[in-house]
């Protein structure tokens, strides 16, 4: 057997014997397997796909692939432009590279083991087998070409991330071509689907048929391509799948050959990348925040100025300083943006859909929810000064909350505002959903300062995920249930008050939650 | 022997490495000195193959991103990062297949157990320390027997035991006619067998000793630090002082 293939086999056996001491471990794969094999069998899936009158409109998927496709290429192209992707593990950067084996084989194990990690982690479609049977009425093969197709996707999108980074590393005059162009075509895209709308100007129902129907559209890359595949399998055009495997695999093809020629060139591009994901996998692990992105040049106005205060209110000087020194505009940063084209997106999708509003509200909340687990309390948590300055457990704790209060207020007002403007909503409704936003901000820091004071020592990450998420769901129920029960009680006319509810019952939420745990600081374990 | 002629190696508008020039013979023992951020590391992943660069490295006479070079080459990174789901020996066993070594189980039995490694043979990648780790990791670059290492500060996370082991290694192979590069930034750790010295400085060698020029190790220290902290720039010796052979 080569070192390749005894590499591959020896970990893969490795990692099966492994689960025999982790009976843990053991037993959710086994439960997971479990719930694949229950959905397949309770819908049904080894039976033909059924009349698809009575389902629900197949151009809501043919949208969604669309939609994962390009947003997959786009991340993609912009992690290419920023820290690139990997096949490899920081092993394989040590032991693999400096070995006598030829560069192009190393690739090759690159992709393969890559797609055996990815083919594992695809497997979550599988729990989406009652879904598509009971909405589509999609059969075994509908539902394996969807498989394939999100398999494709990532692979094709890795590959495209390295080259890109392969392409520009060390120039920045390439990177700011593709970023150009990327943009361009972006723009491009969104021009000719306007152009579209308004040459038939009957509906975004009208365009949306156009634009899908269209066999330009079908040759996107990646989300065009899997469109193509996956109506061909739908509607049994052997041409549209052979189209569009060709179209993968000859791009696939052409940047592994961009990425083979000379000797081992990509090795450089591959290592920064790989220590980069090394990090990022060692950080949370340690449950700790890593980015790793390289941080533009502050010039420094106010250092004279110093900081201000003393004791605990210093950790707040210094989070703001931080906060204003990394933004131009304090507060406002890349999540705010992409909140506030969330808010114009469905503003524009659920125009005089009544509960449009909340279907916003609960998704920007779902948002905000993944920034705040990442969020400045919980970076400062991680770092040991927070335990050691000479003060009371809840000031400091209170001090190093400021900023994760603020940062929801300033990206309320922002978010709220663009969905008000968009149509979303009426202004009135608007102040009582940034209101509503922040409050839940302040929940989710509260949950923050809460898990660590329950969860802390719990060293399994899966077990503190599913706890955390379940003690949130118990934290939110009363604020969600007195929105609910206002909505029910008050006229229509008087429903954005239903928010108001639901702000008051977060804050005191929240507060309670800084109550029971002022003390965190002083039992909580240092986990930095 | 190793040949390193005016690597270059930038990073955008950083110049880790600049025009960097020197020769480790046969059984010589040269150190890379120099502080945080000099640009050691840099140029020892430059020679192993990792990073693209301006200019030439030969291993025993080979192009270093030649199949030869890397048969030639043993390299142990600053960062022990093992297969989490490989044991102790198959990390060895992939070595000695990846390498096409013949006779290794022998060589690995001698070096688990010059680094206590013996009992732990059996176990994951992932279930070792950091020490045990990077005594691992050195096994893996010793195992093939290199005419030419690189040791990129081995003998950080290393106990005592394992401390004084490895230097006696370092010295068997430089007596097996071996090229040792070591990078370090600690002076203390190398002493007592170093051969030739280059002090790094801004991507730049800023001085080079020969151990038959540097009376002792404090004349090196002061050398270092008068670099380092006070801006001196030595031209030292031409290359062609130390280059060719160890120093006896």
């Amino acid at each position: 057997m080569n070192a390749l293939a005894y590499l591959v086999v020896m970990q893969l056996k490795n990692r099966i014997l492994t689960l025999r001491r982790k009976p843990a471990r053991l037993i959710s794969y086994i439960i997971l397997a479990l719930f694949v094999i229950m959905a397949l069998v309770s819908s049904g899936i080894g039976t033909k796909r059924q009349q698809p009158a009575e389902f629900a409109d197949e151009r809501i998927l043919f949208l969604i692939i669309v939609a994962v496709g390009l947003l997959f290429f786009g991340l993609y192209i912009n992690s290419g432009l920023s820290t690139g992707s990997t096949l490899f593990s920081m092993a394989d950067a040590g032991l693999l590279f400096p070995a006598p084996i030829s560069p192009k084989k190393i690739l090759l194990y690159g992709l393969v083991s890559t797609f055996g990690k990815t083919l594992a982690a695809s497997l979550f479609i599988l729990y989406q087998v009652g879904n598509l049977r009971s909405g589509f009425g999609y059969g075994a093969k509908e539902i394996s070409a969807l498989f394939l197709i999100y398999i494709m996707m990532l692979m094709f999108g890795q590959l495209v991330s390295i080259a890109v980074y392969v392409f520009c590393h060390g120039d920045s005059r390439r990177r700011a071509g593709v970023r150009t162009i990327a943009i361009a075509a972006l723009i491009g895209l969104l021009l000719v689907v306007l152009n579209i709308h308004r040459q038939h100007g009957q509906g975004i129902e009208t365009t949306v048929d156009r634009v899908l129907d269209g066999l330009w559209f079908e040759c996107l890359p990646m989300g065009g391509w899997a469109l193509m595949f996956f109506k061909g399998v739908v509607r049994g055009s052997a041409w549209k799948m052979a189209m569009s495997l060709a179209l993968f695999a000859a791009s696939g093809a052409a940047i592994l050959a961009y990425l083979a020629q000379g000797r081992a060139d990509y090795y450089e591009e591959v290592l920064v990348s790989t220590e980069h994901n090394y990090k990022l996998r060692l950080a949370a692990l340690e449950n700790k925040n890593y980015t790793g992105k390289a941080r533009k040049k502050v010039r420094i106005k106010d250092a004279e100025k110093g900081l201000k205060s003393a004791g605990a209110a210093a950790i707040a000087y210094r989070q703001i300083l931080e906060a204003t020194r990394s933004n131009r505009l304090p507060f406002v940063n890349g999540f705010t943006i992409v909140a506030a084209l969330t808010a114009f997106v469905t503003a524009k999708a659920f125009q005089g859909f009544a509960a449009g509003k909340y279907i916003a509200f609960a998704l920007l909340t779902y948002l905000q929810y993944f920034t705040a687990r990442t969020g400045p309390l919980k970076t400062e948590l991680t770092k040991p000064h927070l335990y050691l300055i000479p003060e009371r457990s809840y000031k400091k704790l209170l001090a190093g909350s400021v900023v994760s209060f603020v940062k929801p207020c300033t990206d309320a007002v922002v978010i709220f505002t663009v969905f008000a403007a968009s149509g979303g909503t009426d202004p009135v409704d608007a102040l009582f959903l940034a209101l509503a936003y922040a409050a839940t901000g302040a929940v989710y820091t509260g949950m923050a300062v809460v898990s660590h004071r329950v969860l802390g020592g719990q060293p399994a990450l899966l077990l503190r995920g599913i706890l955390g998420s379940a003690l949130l769901l118990v934290i939110m129920l009363p604020a969600i249930g007195s929105a609910v029960i206002t909505a029910v009680l008050l006229p229509s006319g008087l429903d954005h008050l239903c928010m108001l509810p639901y702000f008051i019952v977060c804050m005191i939420s929240a507060f309670v939650m800084f109550i029971l745990c002022a003390d965190l600081l002083d039992h909580a374990e240092f986990s930095g | 022997m190793l040949s390193v002629r005016g690597v270059t190696k930038r990073y955008d508008r950083v110049l880790a490495n600049d025009h960097l020039s020197f020769d480790v013979g046969p059984g010589e023992i040269t150190i890379l000195l120099g502080p945080n951020g000099a640009g050691k590391s840099t140029l020892i992943k430059c020679i192993a193959g990792l990073l693209k660069f301006e200019g030439v490295v030969l291993i025993d006479g080979h192009d270093n991103k030649s199949m030869e070079a890397k048969r030639a080459l043993g390299y142990v990174p600053e960062l022990p990062v093992l297969y989490d789901m490989l044991t102790v020996w198959e990390h060895l066993e992939f070595i000695a297949r990846a390498y096409r070594l013949r006779d290794w189980k022998a060589k690995a039995d001698v070096l688990l157990e010059r680094f206590e490694l013996a009992d732990k043979k059996n176990k994951l990648g992932s279930d070792l320390s950091k020490g045990m780790q990077q005594k691992l990791s050195l096994s893996c670059g010793l195992i093939t027997d290199p005419k030419v290492i690189l040791l990129d500060e081995p003998m950080v996370g290393l106990d005592p035991h394992a401390i004084k082991e490895l230097k006696s290694i370092i010295v068997e192979r430089k007596h097996e006619g071996s090229s040792i590069l070591i990078s370090t930034h600690l002076l203390d750790s190398v002493a007592g067998f170093w051969d030739s010295a280059n002090i790094m400085m801004n991507g730049k060698i800023a001085a080079s000793r020969s151990r038959s020029l540097a009376s002792d190790n404090k004349e090196l220290e002061d050398l270092y630090f008068e670099i380092t902290e006070g801006g001196h720039r030595d031209p030292g010796p031409e290359p062609a002082a130390y280059a060719g052979g160890a120093p006896q």
